[in-house]
């Protein structure tokens, strides 16, 4: 089986305080930058990976512009490859540039995609980091060949997807049970986004009904109240939600 | 970003160049350094072991997948370099499971009950073995889903699932132990 026995409160209270990331201070960032870029400015003992070699400026002043250095060194790499014709080899070595410690780095590249829309997409969370990157929502096309795939049935990855949906739920749900709307509207969003059509749609919705009347979002509230009913007419959970927002002020 | 796609002409600058290490540093650097906390790095090391992760991040920049979630990817490189650090450390010394309280610095605006909440949760954490931990911090905590988990981490997604299921019930207990011991104590 693959269901998760939800966590009892008080832990899921504990879990819940710990979440939040606390975000440094730009002195403090500067500060982390500053030694980051000294390492990389030195030469490693592990070898170079790619755009080592760009990060020369070790001070203040390097520190700055090692983001450009890098993306220059990056492009210039990118040029050389081609006037040598190598293409290919080329995207290989970029693979490989990743692992020059291969033993000792998870490399996180796409390797099994589970389901059809296994979203690429999840833990940006906005309470973290509003400089963070664009993550394109798009599944990762054709991820290579899966060897760890062969091992689940059909039934099990069902099964498992259902577990992985509910888990996700249930972090909405909880969130909500904590007051906390914004994050239960946000893990309904990405519920969304990875399981369009998934067998917990009917929930998913309600509990963002909930979560926008608790944000005073009525009006939004009302129309997905509406959405939820014409693709539901007999929900059980249609009736909640509609009763949420009759009963909000 | 990554592999250069064909059609690009040469010596042409793509749209949209390589990620900016300096965007991507600033972005994550917190989630790094709190991911480093939750996987038992104690506050004395963390700076260093900060700068270890964005090193190799800088050097496998170009090998991100810009369709996937950039925290997971980070997640990755935090872990492993915990992990060979609590290895080298444990040659040092035998203290790991002590969360000491210079981890405070890290979030000045946190309140006492939150911070404590916060501490809790990672001493009882720090007793989890190594696997164990990592998944239930990126699901957990991080609201990563399972199968971003497995891929994060190079696991199959049963396995995933077995370690957070594992996770969950040996950190219930070990809160539930830990209480125990501060009331005793209190």
């Amino acid at each position: 089986m693959s269901e998760l026995e939800p966590l009892e409160d008080d832990i899921l209270a504990l879990v819940g305080a710990a979440k939040q990331i606390p975000e440094l201070t730009g002195a403090r960032k500067a500060e982390l930058f500053e030694a980051t870029a000294t390492k990389i400015g030195a030469p490693t003992p592990g070898g170079d990976g790619g755009g080592g070699g760009a990060g020369t400026g070790a001070g203040a002043g390097g520190a700055a512009q090692l983001g450009t250095k890098m993306t220059l060194a990056l492009i210039a790499t990118f040029a050389v490859g081609i006037a040598v014709g190598v293409l290919a080899d080329r995207a290989l070595s970029v693979d490989r540039s990743a692992a020059p410690e291969a033993s000792s780095i998870v490399l996180p590249t796409p390797r099994v995609a589970t389901e059809p829309d296994a979203g690429a997409h999840a833990a940006e969370v906005e309470t973290v980091s509003p400089a963070s990157l664009p993550d394109a929502p798009k599944a990762a096309p054709g991820a290579s060949a899966a060897p760890q795939r062969a091992a689940a049935s059909t039934e099990a990855l069902s099964s498992r997807g259902l577990a992985a949906e509910r888990a996700l739920l249930d972090v909405a749900r909880s969130a909500l049970a904590r007051g906390e709307a914004g994050e239960a509207l946000a893990a309904t969003s990405r519920h969304a986004h990875e399981y369009a059509d998934g067998a917990l749609v009917e929930e998913r919705e309600a509990i963002a009904v909930k979560a926008l009347v608790a944000l005073g979002r009525k009006d939004e509230a009302r129309t997905r109240v509406r959405a939820l009913e014409q693709r539901f007419p007999a929900g059980l959970s249609v009736r909640a939600a509609k009763a949420a927002v009759d009963g909000a002020p | 970003m990554e592999a250069p796609s064909h059609d690009q002409a040469p010596g042409v600058e793509p749209p949209r160049p390589a990620l900016d290490f300096r965007e991507v540093f600033d972005g994550h650097v917190s989630y790094v350094a709190a991911t480093l906390g939750r996987l038992g790095v104690d506050a004395r090391d963390r700076d260093d072991l900060v700068s270890e992760v964005f090193v190799r991040v800088h050097r496998a920049l170009a090998s991100y997948d810009a369709e996937r979630p950039m925290k997971p990817w980070l997640f990755a490189f935090a872990a492993r370099v915990a992990s060979e650090h609590r290895r080298l450390a444990r040659h040092r010394r035998e203290v790991f499971a002590e969360v000491d309280m210079a981890s405070s610095d890290l979030a000045p605006d946190e309140t006492i009950e939150r911070r404590q909440s916060r501490q809790l949760l990672e001493r009882a954490l720090a007793e989890l073995d190594e696997g164990k931990r990592e998944v239930f911090v990126l699901h957990d905590l991080d609201e990563t889903p399972v199968p971003e988990v497995a891929r994060a981490l190079g696991i199959p997604e049963g396995t995933a699932y077995t370690r957070l299921r594992a996770a969950r019930a040996e950190l219930t207990a070990a809160v539930r132990r830990l209480q125990q011991t501060e009331r005793r104590t209190a």
